[in-house]
Order: structure tokens, then C-alpha cells, then sequence
């Protein structure tokens, strides 16, 4: 549904993902990527670079992510990767409470040295281990709430620092195109340039660019990707 | 890891590291044009060093003590309960007594040879190590006298040999060892984990000088901390007396401690492995602990933080060393013997997958590799910089012991190579571009990804376009023994190129390969043991290689069910099995078939040199 039609103007968009390591930000570059989960990931070493198009009503956004690994051995070298950035999903597990506080390390980091007009989502992953969004109303659900940080309190800290923010599953799908998607909308127009440096013309083979995303994801605001 | 380097490794300084364009023969065996020549003698050379270390067992304890239970005794267990259930008169045969730790440390042995496996601090001669010792002594001779020589010994008449104890143990590691690790072991209660536990043929621990645990390949956080306190303990008392401790036996298990800037590491094994076969594997994880902090970062990690807990750096990478220590427990023909293998690929196409790399080479490029189900297809280098088979070693099994890299994106990851400069980072670009098949772009700069990321596109593309691809594809086949010598009675074969640093290996395809690996690690105990003989026999049920002129064989035993030879020559060696009770005429027949065969085709089976810009 993206490829046919007139060409719209297509732009690059550099993205990196920071948070500690196990909080799922492997996970949710798969699921934005490839639609899919997977239970025992190995831990990222490094840094892996994936493309994926976000196709908007006007315009086609072609991410460039950075998946780092969030490793402590790793924070010296993030800026390697986060130096160009245009965006930065900055991943916690709502699981485990530091976890966020990484989170707003990493923040803190991007908002001093990064580019600076860096678009910032925090995201509050594995919403899938949350009990029923009404958990004010105990009830008597079978499944236990792991949820240690509440939506309000990472709501209220992503306002303060005028971050967009997300609580997703990378496990169901819940949300993760809409991340995507609110990012590729934030992007000011201004700072799209047209096709990139990291762009690469003869990757078809092996990595086909996806295009063909449907409805079934359940992605209801459709990133189109 | 080389055996040369490993010799290097040991007696190097923390700082005294070689700078890659002034390198120290002995520190690099590297994959070079112009190193034929002085490999053979330098060889024999660190064989003798290597040797010192070897023997460094200790001489018998003071008056036993009463018995405690420690570590080294619960390990033993095992292995002396088969020992006793064993009615086979064994000469060897020894049990641990007790080990007891109060003021000191020592293992008590009743050791009907000699005081061989025992501790003090007191270095002595192990008597099992003198058998391989009396074997003549060949070196003087030329390939042709050995060959001359091989028709003596097969019409010699066989005398009886001994079977050390560790033998058994050897069969039940042999046997057990691939069935056990299914299980998941959340699902155990405390006892039965420590079971499973000490039941290992084969431990691996490293920890910090403090006493800290680094790694351990098996065993719970509670399992294994009181045990690598006591190894901690054992350790430093010998440090304290400044006497490094580097190996003793208790029971049938050997411990080999090396100890590698802020780290020691430990090796607890009844497989049968040499002392110095053993450092070699445990130096190859220490390798791994540096690609992944480099010397510095690990050093400073410890500078003013003595009791730093080294597995907070290491996080995520773990993997790796699971998987170097599975591959060593699966038995490594790379790992013991210090070489590379490589696809075998026609000349042209070699050259042509070259040229690919070197016409699409950025100008920040070090080193260009095309790698293909852990053995090298291709290679490009800077004239004036080596590339170090260790450090390739380490790279290969880091791509492929773990899936992390191997799902088909493109990775960018800060890499030390110890071997190339221990103290920093270079930065690999690595991009598996079919599931077996890797691209590795190497540079010091690391802004070089999107650069690198364009080279590789290009060479993929090139490789696709020009077929080489599926020659890739095809190469990768390892010849049966069969295919290459109708009829031959040899199963199974390696053959070093000394040279090239590089190994060839037959199919393994119908070959019991742990036991196979168990055979050559004791030929290869024997060739590159202290009487240096150029040709060995293992024989099916001996318990023990034998250097020409030893004979023998002590028939009824239980064994590894195949009979072995090595014959090293001048620049290489090669290892092969045949079924048990194969006439030494057969066996020698067939390796000369293989030696010849090799030679024919060096060219396609090596990488000679690689291309350089
Ligand atoms: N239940 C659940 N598990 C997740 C989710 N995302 C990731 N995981 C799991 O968390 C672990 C770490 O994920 P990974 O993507 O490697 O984290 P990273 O280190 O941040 O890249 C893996 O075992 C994933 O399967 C999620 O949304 N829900
Ligand atoms: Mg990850």
C-alpha cells in the first residue's frame, strides 16, 4: 500500500534506542521491523543497524535505527551512536523500577550532548506483564500484575521534560508501531533532508524493504510501514 | 590461540605488549608470505618451554592429615568410585585421601607410582609424565628416516603398557556428556543441581584476584562461590609463598591455574588433558575477556577496586564464553591445535573474492574477511599489518558460538583483538549475508560504519553476481577420507599447516567426534612432549599415546575404540583414527596418502598469506 502510487518525499530519519540492557529495545526494533517476538533473545553486543519505512499521508520517513546494547561497558561508547540521532526511543521495563531510572540518565544525556532538536520517546516496555488497565479496581484476575511503575508517574516525568511517551509490549505488539509513528510525526519538516548517507540501493536480496504491513498488525493509527 | 602464543602470554608482562608492525616471532604466529621457514625449529623450541611448565607437578605432602571435606575431594568422588569399582589392575591407580586446608593447603594422595598429584611447594618430576619421556627421541631425523624409520617399528614386537586410572574417567565424560544438558535446571531442587554439578568432567572458573567470581559455565551464584573461595584461597597461598601455583592432581582431576593480569583461571578436568593442553584452552577465555574490555579497561576496572565485580563490565557477553568453553568441551581441533581452518576453494576463486575485497576497500579498512561456518574464505590485510590466527579464533567463534550476530542484520561492535593491540578498540562491522556466511570489515575508525556498510553491500553484490557465492557454498564440504583415498582405512584426519597456522580437517560426518578429539589430544601430547618424537600411535585400550620406540599396548581395556597416529613433519602435523586393531602398515599408509594429497593442493586448502594492500 506504500510502494505504488506518486512518489512522496521520502527522507531519512537516524534513530537510536538507549535504556538498560534486558529492557526490550532488541524486542521492539523486531517487532517494527520484521513483526515479530522473540522469547530469548540474546543480548545485543554493540550496536545493530536496521532500516524500516514509515510511510505518513504526505510523506515517506526511512528510519535508520540504532539498536544498542545497554550494557554499563557500553555507556562510554553511546555517543558514537546517539551523535547524529534525529530521534531516541530511551526504553524502561515497567517491570523494574530502575530500569526507569537509566532511562532518565540516558535522557539527561541526549538532552546535553545529542543534536539539538533530537525527538525523545519514553517508552515503558513489556506493558504485557501489566495487570488490566483498571488496576485501581483490584478484582480477582488470575494474572499477576507485575507493573512497578505506574503510567502516571512516567507520564508526568515525560511532560516535564517534553518527551512523547509510550508504554508498549514489544511481546504483543501493543503500541509499537504508534511510537514509531508519533516519532516520524514529530520530526520537524524543517530537519528532513532528502535521501541519506546509511541509505543502500542493493540491499534487496537479502533484506527485502517492508512494505507490505496490513491490518491484522493492529496497529489502529497505522504507521503504514 | 597458538601454542606459541600461549608460551608468549604466559611470561609477557602486563605491559610489554608488541606492537603489531615489530613483532616478536615468538609472540605472533601470523598469517604471512614470509614465514615458511623458521617455524619447524622454532616450534620445538617453545615445545621445550612449554614443557618446564608442564612439569611442574609437587612432590609428596607432609604426613596426611585428618580428612575434611572440600572441594577438591567432592569433585574427586566421582572419579575415585570409579576407580575402586574398576578390578582391572591398574598400576596408576590413584584416590584422593584427603584434602584438608587449615594452616596451608595440600592434597593427600596415596599414589602407588609416585608422588605424582600431590601438592606441597616443593616442584618435582611427575613419573606420568616420564613414560611419555622415555619415547627416543627423533628429532634428528629427516621426514625420509622417519618414513624409513616407520617400517622398523611396525615389525616391532609390542610390549605391555599401563593404563593410568584417568582412563576410566575419560570413557564416562566421553559417554555422558552430550545427553545432560537438556534439563532445564530451575526445575531441580539445590541437591540435585550440586549433583549435576559435580558431575561435570570438565570445569572452567574464573575469578579475580580478591576471590571474585568472573564466570562459571555451569553452576548456580550459590553452587559455585564457596567453591571458587576455596580455589581463591589455594591459589594465594601459593602466591603468598611466591610460588605460582600452576597445576597439581587429585584423584584423577587436574587442576591448571593460569594466572592473566587481575584474573585467575581455573581449570578442574578428568578428561585426560595435558596441563599444557588445558592452559591453552583457559588462555583462549581470557582472550575472550579481553576482545570484550580490552587490557586497559580490565586493569583499570581493578585499579583501587580490588573487590571490583568483573561480570558488571562483562554483561551480554557471557554467550561468548559459553560457547568457547562448549566448543572446547566438544573438542576443538582449532583450539588445540592453535590454527585456523579454512574453506577449500580453486585458487581463482580464492584470488577472485580477493580481488573483490581489495577493489571495494575503503581507505579506512584494516582487515577484510570473508568467513563461512567458522573457517575463513577470504582475507585482506595491510601489508604492514599481521593478522593474528588468535585473534581470527576468537572473532569466528564469537560469530558463530552465539546467534547474536547471526540474524542477518548489520552489526557495528567495538572489538579488541589482544593479539593485534590488547590496550584498545577496533570496530567491527559484521553482517551475516546468508545464515552461514559472514562479512567482517574491520577498522580502527569507529565512524566507519556507513563507509564500511557500502564496502560490504558491494562485495556481497560482487559475490552474488560472479557465482562466487555458491563456490563459497561448495567449499565448505569437508572430503571424507574415502573421497580422497579409495578403500583407506583411516576414519578421520586434521592436518597442520605450521606454516600458515591453519588446519584441514576430514568430513566429521559418521566420526564420534568427542572421542576422536580425546585421541588426538593425546597424540598430541605426545608429539609436542618432551622427547619431541615425530610419529605416535595411539592403540585402542592403551590408555596412552605412545612415542615410537615405546610400543606397545595393553589389550582388554576399555578405550575410545579407535586406534590413532600423528606424524609430524617438517612445517606440519597430522592426526588421524582407524578403526580399532588397524595394522600399522594401513594406518601409516593412510596418513601418507593424506600428507601427499594436502600437498598437492596447499594452495586450495589454505589460505597462503591472504591478499594484502
Ligand atoms: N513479556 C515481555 N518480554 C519482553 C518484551 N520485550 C522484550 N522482552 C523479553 O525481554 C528480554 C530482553 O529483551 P531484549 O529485546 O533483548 O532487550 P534489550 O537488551 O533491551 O535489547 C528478552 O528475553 C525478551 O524476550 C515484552 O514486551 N514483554
Ligand atoms: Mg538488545
Amino acid at each position: 500500500m506504500s510502494s505504488e502510487g506518486a512518489p512522496k518525499p521520502s527522507s531519512s530519519v537516524k534513530l537510536v534506542l538507549l535504556g538498560e540492557a534486558a529492557v526490550g529495545k532488541s524486542s521492539l526494533v523486531l517487532r517494527f521491523v520484521n513483526n515479530d517476538f522473540q522469547e530469548n533473545k540474546e543480548p545485543t553486543i554493540g550496536a545493530a543497524f536496521l532500516t524500516q519505512k514509515c510511510n505518513l499521508p504526505t510523506r515517506t520517513i526511512k528510519f535508520e535505527i540504532w539498536d544498542t546494547a545497554g550494557q554499563e561497558r557500553f555507556a562510554s561508547l553511546a555517543p558514537m551512536y546517539y551523535r547524529n540521532a534525529q530521534s531516541a526511543l530511551v526504553v524502561y521495563d515497567i517491570t523494574k523500577p530502575t530500569t526507569l531510572l537509566k532511562a532518565k540518565h540516558w535522557v539527561a544525556e541526549l538532552q546535553r550532548q545529542a543534536s539539538p532538536g533530537i525527538v525523545i520517546a519514553l517508552v515503558g516496555n513489556k506493558l504485557d506483564l501489566a495487570g488490566p488497565p483498571d488496576a485501581s479496581s483490584p478484582g480477582e484476575e488470575e494474572e499477576e500484575d507485575r507493573r512497578a511503575i505506574s503510567t502516571s508517574e512516567a507520564k508526568a516525568y515525560a511532560e516535564e521534560e517534553g518527551l512523547l511517551f509510550y508504554e508498549t509490549s514489544a511481546k504483543s505488539g501493543e503500541n509499537v508501531q504508534a511510537v514509531f509513528e508519533a516519532i516520524a510525526n514529530a520530526i520537524p519538516e524543517s530537519t528532513l533532508k532528502p535521501k541519506t548517507v546509511g541509505t543502500r540501493q542493493g540491499m534487496g536480496q537479502e533484506q527485502p524493504v517492508r512494505v507490505d504491513f496490513d491490518a491484522e498488525r493492529g496497529a489502529k493509527e497505522g504507521c503504514a510501514c | 590461540m597458538s601454542a606459541e602464543n600461549h608460551s608468549a602470554t604466559l611470561s609477557a608482562h602486563p605491559d610489554e605488549f608488541p606492537a603489531f608492525d615489530n613483532q616478536d616471532r615468538h609472540t605472533d604466529a601470523t598469517i604471512e608470505d614470509d614465514l615458511e621457514t623458521p617455524r619447524a625449529s622454532f616450534y620445538s623450541e617453545v615445545a621445550e618451554g612449554e614443557l618446564s611448565l608442564d612439569e611442574d607437578y609437587f612432590s609428596s605432602p607432609p604426613p596426611s592429615r585428618n580428612a575434611m571435606t572440600t572441594p577438591s575431594e567432592l569433585l574427586s568422588h566421582k572419579a575415585a568410585a570409579i576407580t575402586s569399582s574398576n578390578n582391572a589392575p591398574q598400576t596408576h591407580s590413584r584416590a584422593t585421601v584427603a584434602v584438608s586446608l587449615p594452616e596451608g593447603v595440600y592434597a593427600q594422595q596415596q599414589d602407588a607410582m609416585s608422588g605424582s598429584g600431590s601438592v606441597t611447594t616443593a616442584p618435582s618430576f611427575s613419573d606420568s609424565m616420564s613414560i611419555r619421556s622415555t619415547a627416543p627421541t627423533l628429532k634428528s631425523l629427516g621426514d625420509a628416516d622417519v618414513e624409513s624409520m616407520l617400517g622398523e617399528i611396525l615389525s616391532e614386537t609390542e610390549s605391555r603398557f599401563c593404563a593410568s586410572s584417568i582412563q576410566e574417567s575419560i570413557e564416562e565424560s566421553v559417554e555422558d556428556e552430550d545427553t545432560d544438558d537438556e534439563i532445564d535446571e530451575e526445575i531441580l531442587t539445590d541437591e540435585e543441581q550440586l549433583a549435576r554439578w559435580r558431575a561435570k568432567k570438565k570445569h572452567f572458573f574464573i575469578l579475580s584476584e580478591a576471590g571474585k567470581p568472573v564466570y562459571s559455565r555451569y553452576g548456580s551464584e550459590t553452587i559455585i562461590s564457596s567453591y571458587i573461595g576455596v580455589l581463591q584461597a589455594i591459589i594465594s597461598f601459593f602466591t603468598d609463598t611466591s610460588d605460582t601455583l600452576q597445576s597439581f592432581q587429585s584423584g584423577s582431576h587436574l587442576f591448571v591455574v593460569i594466572s592473566s593480569g587481575p584474573l585467575y583461571l581455573v581449570a578442574i578436568s578428568c578428561t585426560g588433558e595435558t596441563p599444557a593442553q588445558l592452559r591453552l584452552q583457559l588462555d583462549s577465555l581470557y582472550q575472550q575477556i579481553l576482545s570484550t574490555l580490552t587490557l586497559s579497561q580490565l586493569t583499570k576496572a581493578f585499579s583501587g577496586r580490588f573487590n571490583f565485580d568483573l561480570r558488571r563490565l562483562l554483561g551480554g557477553t557471557e554467550v561468548f564464553l559459553d560457547g568457547l568453553v562448549d566448543s572446547i568441551l566438544r573438542g576443538s581441533p582449532a583450539i588445540l591445535l592453535s590454527a585456523l581452518e579454512c574453506i577449500t576453494l580453486r585458487k581463482t576463486h580464492r584470488t577472485q573474492i580477493n580481488q573483490l575485497l581489495l577493489t571495494h576497500r575503503t581507505s579506512t579498512l584494516l582487515y577484510g574477511l570473508i568467513i563461512t561456518d567458522s573457517r575463513l574464505v577470504s582475507v585482506i590485510r595491510p601489508k604492514r599489518h599481521s593478522l593474528h590466527p588468535p585473534d581470527l579464533q576468537l572473532l569466528f567463534s564469537m560469530l558463530f558460538t552465539a546467534s547474536t550476530f547471526r540474524d542477518g542484520n548489520e552489526h557495528w561492535t567495538p572489538l579488541c583483538m589482544p593479539r593485534f593491540n590488547s590496550k584498545g578498540f577496533l570496530h567491527a562491522y559484521i553482517h551475516f549475508f546468508t545464515a552461514d556466511s559472514a562479512i567482517v570489515l574491520i577498522s580502527a575508525d569507529k565512524d566507519a560504519f556507513f563507509e564500511l556498510r557500502e564496502m560490504a553491500e558491494k562485495v556481497v553484490a560482487g559475490l552474488q553476481e560472479t557465482g562466487l557465492r555458491e563456490r563459497i557454498g561448495e567449499g565448505v564440504k569437508r572430503p571424507k577420507p574415502v573421497d580422497i583415498m579409495p578403500g583407506t582405512v583411516i576414519r578421520h584426519w586434521v592436518y597442520k599447516s605450521r606454516g600458515n597456522v591453519q588446519f584441514i580437517s576430514s568430513s566429521w560426518e559418521g566420526v564420534e567426534r568427542k572421542r576422536t578429539m580425546v585421541v588426538y589430544q593425546r597424540l598430541h601430547a605426545v608429539v609436542h612432549g618432551r622427547g619431541r618424537v615425530k610419529v605416535a600411535f595411539e592403540t585402542a585400550g592403551s590408555g596412552a599415546s605412545q612415542g615410537v620406540g615405546d610400543g606397545g599396548d595393553n589389550g582388554g581395556k576399555r578405550s575410545l575404540g579407535q586406534d590413532g597416529m600423528a606424524w609430524v613433519g617438517n612445517g606440519w602435523e597430522v592426526y588421524a583414527v582407524a578403526k580399532r586393531g588397524t595394522k600399522r602398515e594401513a594406518m601409516v599408509r593412510g596418513v601418507q596418502g593424506i600428507v601427499k594429497w594436502v600437498k598437492e593442493r596447499e594452495e586450495r586448502v589454505f589460505v597462503i598469506g591472504g591478499a594484502t594492500f
